[in-house]
């Protein structure tokens, strides 16, 4: 009896990790996914084992070729490539989540207070957030992008910084991403408030707050997992392009869309930079969009 | 009704928007008469506190704003500071270009979309729908900046068929010969915008084909090509016109960088040009025709949506 | 004996549809109109009524569970409608409330001891050390095993649960507890368990109950007095010997007659026929007068009043010809 109850108790997790295991597509996304952030973290080891500093310009070794330490050779500045496609990855990576999540904090809070209070706070909420997905989102990213921090107060000094640029970045993607995961949040809010322990515990006394954060929210987890998942590809991208653009990651600090700053110039001359970094941003885009998709069937109520 | 609170949304959405932005535009790099006196060393102070007065800038945002609101009430929307024309004049071919990228990848990857999707859903979980499927991924997963320099390497660089950017000349080599200039930008285009379609067209034509009123057909003796296209596609069809209507503010993202990358002088490149020349006057009225072109389109495809389906009322 | 609950010209709306553009109001329906009933301190009242009717809004109101209800609703005296923040959650502990289905009024993601101890640690009730001996406390109390405690609530039968739901409701220590519909989701062989042990509870507690049924066997069971209900509005009460027997309300009496008893050979043909009317279209006058076997015109054009007909005064009814025999 005890171990079955055991087995029991996470039932529904275990059902929705088999199913998922089971989708050969959202599972070879997840290996490659795990692959690139562990390339990526590698990094700094690499870079210490072969003796070389990818921060280094050496405008001696402008596009050399590969080389028993320079495993993919040398960029239009005398860097090694390949340590700073490994660099990129942290950070495209690390917008990439970061943005995610903290898009998530705003869109399970909008989400929540809309599906919970209902009402014209309810009709306000999504008739601003059908306003901001009907947007054309890259140019007002752009304008975001452009604000001189100075002019908030920021010193000169952080403003200029490749830190300020990292949560700039992630602040303005935040800003823009939430709304999926609002309307998914919204919709099952609506579902659980009007459901008997949710009712009983406000019989009981507790407070609004409790309740969201503590019956309503657990119960809204896997929907905001699923919608996390499904964001976190476009993120990356909208990363990639505004970086490419000028207007994300600061260099030297490198992020795979940066590094493609000044490839378009040098296409015809060195066309492998313009090659791996924007392969590498597909790469993780489609396996994360693989395991969004596979989780999104794993957590299929229908399938339960 | 529903068509009349349509435009007061709309309205609300741009004047809300014209408002956020032009509180962010004085957060932007640059004073506009300190970009007058860096050009123009005879300046003095006192003059230069004398043109903040004339230019109001020594107003509240609120204030100044109202100036602007209504001047571009009225049809002034004021001029660009590094093209020293009035806005409009720009912005009008800059629109009739990007115009002429977004119909064309619309209609193109409409038909593709609808195409791929039919073939997937005829026998979902097929050979034919697992190729359709990756596919779909792959376009939504290309960065399209990328998937734009990748093309210009292999058609312009290695093979030279095509140009890698500009769009011809008006009259110089015809009708005919412009349109080589947009082959590249709609085929990257088409490509990134494509996925998200196709997959919608699926799902919504599979659906369709499990309601009862297709079993009934198909209990009749309908042969099954004819049922799926009888029934299937026009029902299939006006989901797919939804989510195109959605997609709307995606495909101008889409076209800012194709524009960009292929160097046209559409709206999206405008934009861009405009925020990196400090032409701030002009970066937000583009941006305001952009969102009006993207609502309109948005609102054009509910509409399609109601005259294909009944069921919806509009009026 | 005063009464502990006084629940006066209860109304409870909620709006409906679209709001009209040019009033700015939105159509309502009113699932509870006027209702007035007292709860005297260790009585069990009983709120009975077809689905619909609005027993189940009346109870939830009571309970706090809509916002700013119309009429007046008073605890020990004191309106509780219109409580200062401050001493709302003391005063609302005392009353508490048993759902439906057990299937859903307990968290799946808690453990039964989380379930317990949560009532205990909003209202503050000691500390942890104190809130663990109590929730084993009343988990014996409702008569299952300690180690019940560490597991959630799908482990268990609907029986179970139900004992679990009515643990967590006594857990602030009330003195009223609404039950709505508490034995309806359980199969037949464990609600007189159940309806047993509500009965020792109220017995070793001195509880009040609002108990919410449609089953008039349970209501017999545990009622000392009944009050019945019809399109949101109450029109009959009366203490349960009397009701039972000499009903007065055609309505009533239509219930009454539906129920099989074992001993009659055949079930008595049901006195009330047709449909229930929607809460949109409520007839005028009486609202029972479409399925109603006495009605007359006045029916269709006075709403009869909710008052004592002849002799017994705690006896009332609201019926044009209540006062005649049948």
């Amino acid at each position: 009896m005890n171990a079955l109850a055991i087995a029991v108790d996470n039932a529904p997790w275990q059902r929705r990790w088999r199913r998922f295991r089971r989708n050969r597509t959202a599972l070879s996304g997840l290996y490659v996914l795990v692959a690139l952030i562990v390339f990526s973290l590698a990094a700094a080891p690499l870079e210490a084992l072969l003796g070389i500093d990818a921060n280094n310009a050496d405008l001696l070794s402008r596009f050399d070729g590969r080389s028993a330490t320079n495993w993919l050779g040398h960029d239009e500045l005398g860097r090694d490539v390949l340590i700073r496609l490994m660099y990129g990855g942290q950070v495209s990576l690390g917008v990439g989540i970061a943005a995610t999540l903290l898009g998530a904090v705003i869109g399970i809070s909008i989400g929540l207070a809309a599906g919970y209070f209902g009402g014209n706070l309810d009709a306000l909420l999504m008739r601003f957030t059908d306003g901001i997905i009907a947007l054309p989102l890259l140019p007002l990213l752009i304008v975001l992008a452009a604000i001189d921090l100075t002019k908030l107060g920021f010193s000169a000094d952080f403003a200029r910084s490749s830190a300020a640029s990292f949560y700039r970045i992630v602040l303005i993607i935040a800003l823009i991403d939430w709304t999926r995961i609002a309307r998914l949040v919204r919709a099952s809010t609506l579902s659980i408030r009007e459901r008997e322990f949710v009712l009983a515990a406000r019989v009981s006394g507790a407070g609004t707050v409790r309740i969201l954060l503590r019956s309503v929210l657990p119960n809204v987890i896997a929907p905001i997992i699923v919608a996390c998942s499904q964001v976190l590809g476009s993120v990356i991208l909208f990363e990639a392009v505004l970086s490419f653009l000028g207007f994300g990651i600061a260099p030297p600090t490198p992020s795979w869309g940066n590094m493609l700053n000044n490839a378009q110039e040098l296409v015809a001359t060195a066309p492998m930079l313009a090659i791996y970094p924007g392969l590498l941003i597909f790469i993780t885009v489609i396996a994360v969009n693989f395991i969004g998709d596979g989780l999104q069937d794993a957590f299929d109520p229908r399938a339960e | 009704m529903f068509f009349l609170r349509r435009l007061l949304g709309m309205a609300i959405v741009l004047l809300a928007m014209s408002f956020v932005v032009y509180g962010l535009i004085g957060l932007m790099p640059g004073d506009p008469i300190d970009l007058m006196v860096m050009s123009n060393p005879g300046i003095t102070a006192a003059d230069a506190d004398r043109l903040r007065a004339l230019y109001s800038l020594d107003e509240p945002l609120v204030t100044r704003y109202g100036h602007w609101l209504i001047a571009a009430l009225q049809g002034d929307f004021g001029f660009s500071r590094v093209y020293a024309q009035p806005v409009l004049d720009i912005i009008g071919p800059a629109l009739w270009q990007t115009t002429k990228l977004v119909a064309l990848t619309l209609v193109i990857s409409s038909i593709l979309a609808t195409a791929l999707g039919i073939l997937s859903a005829l026998r979902p979980g097929g050979k034919i729908d697992t190729l359709v499927s990756f596919i779909s991924f792959a376009g939504i997963s290309l960065p399209s900046f990328w998937l734009a320099l990748i093309l210009i390497l292999t058609f312009a660089v290695w093979l030279g068929w095509l140009p890698a950017s500009g769009m011809g000349r008006p009259g110089e080599e015809g009708f005919l010969g412009n349109a080589r200039f947009l082959i590249l930008p709609v085929t990257t285009l088409v490509i990134a915008n494509i996925g998200g379609v196709t997959r919608y067209a699926r799902s919504a034509l599979i659906e369709t084909l499990r309601m009862d009123f297709i079993r009934t057909a198909r209990a009749k003796g309908a042969r099954e090509p004819r049922v799926v296209l009888r029934h299937g596609v026009p029902n299939a069809l006006s989901s797919v016109i939804t989510v195109i209507g959605m997609n709307f503010g995606t495909l101008f993202s889409g076209a800012l960088i194709t524009e960009t990358m292929f160097a046209q002088r559409g709206l999206g490149k405008t934009i861009y040009d405009a925020i990196l020349g400090n032409d701030y006057n002009l970066a937000l009225v583009a941006l305001l025709f952009a969102t009006f072109a993207t609502l309109i389109g948005n609102l054009l495809a509910d509409l399609a949506c109601a005259w294909l389906d009944p069921r919806i009322s509009v009026i | 004996m005063t009464a502990l609950l006084s629940v006066k010209d209860l109304t409870i709306s909620f709006p409906v549809g679209r709001v009209n553009l040019f009033t700015g109001h939105r159509r309502a329906i009113h699932a509870v109109q006027d209702v007035s009933f007292d709860i005297a301190s260790g009585e069990t009242l009983a709120l009975v009524g077809e689905s619909g009717c609005g027993k189940t809004t009346a109870g939830r109101a009571i309970a706090g569970l809509y916002k700013a209800p119309k009429g007046a609703i008073s605890f020990r005296g004191q309106d509780i409608l219109d409580l200062p923040r401050a001493s709302r959650r003391t005063v609302r502990r005392a009353i508490q409330m048993i759902f439906q289905d057990p299937f859903s009024s307990l968290d799946p993601r808690m453990t039964v001891s989380e379930i317990l101890s949560d009532p205990l640690k909003v209202n503050g009730i000691g500390n942890a050390q104190e809130i663990r001996e109590r929730v084993q406390d009343l988990i014996g109390q409702v008569g299952l095993p300690a180690d019940t405690l560490n597991r959630h609530p799908h482990e268990f039968s609907g029986g179970q649960r139900q004992r679990i739901a009515i643990a967590r409701a006594l857990a602030p220590e009330p003195q009223i507890v609404v039950a709505d519909e508490p034995l309806s989701a359980l199969d037949v062989s464990v609600q007189s368990q159940v309806l047993n042990l509500l009965g020792a509870l109220k017995r070793q507690r001195g509880l009040s109950y609002l108990f919410i049924s449609h089953d008039l066997a349970a209501v017999h069971h545990i009622a000392d007095r009944v009050a019945v209900m019809y399109l949101g509005r109450l029109v009959e009460i009366a203490g349960r010997d009397a009701l039972f027997a000499a009903p007065r309300h055609p309505y009533t009496q239509g219930l009454l007659a539906a129920v099989p008893r074992i001993g009659h050979r055949r079930r008595r043909r049901s006195l009330i026929e047709g449909d229930l009317p929607g809460p949109l279209a409520i007839p005028s006058g009486c609202g029972f007068h479409p399925r109603c076997p006495l009605a007359k015109d006045i029916c269709r054009r006075e709403r009869p009043e909710l008052k004592s007909h002849a002799g017994d005064r705690a006896h009332l009814a609201a019926c044009h010809f209540a006062g005649e025999a049948l």
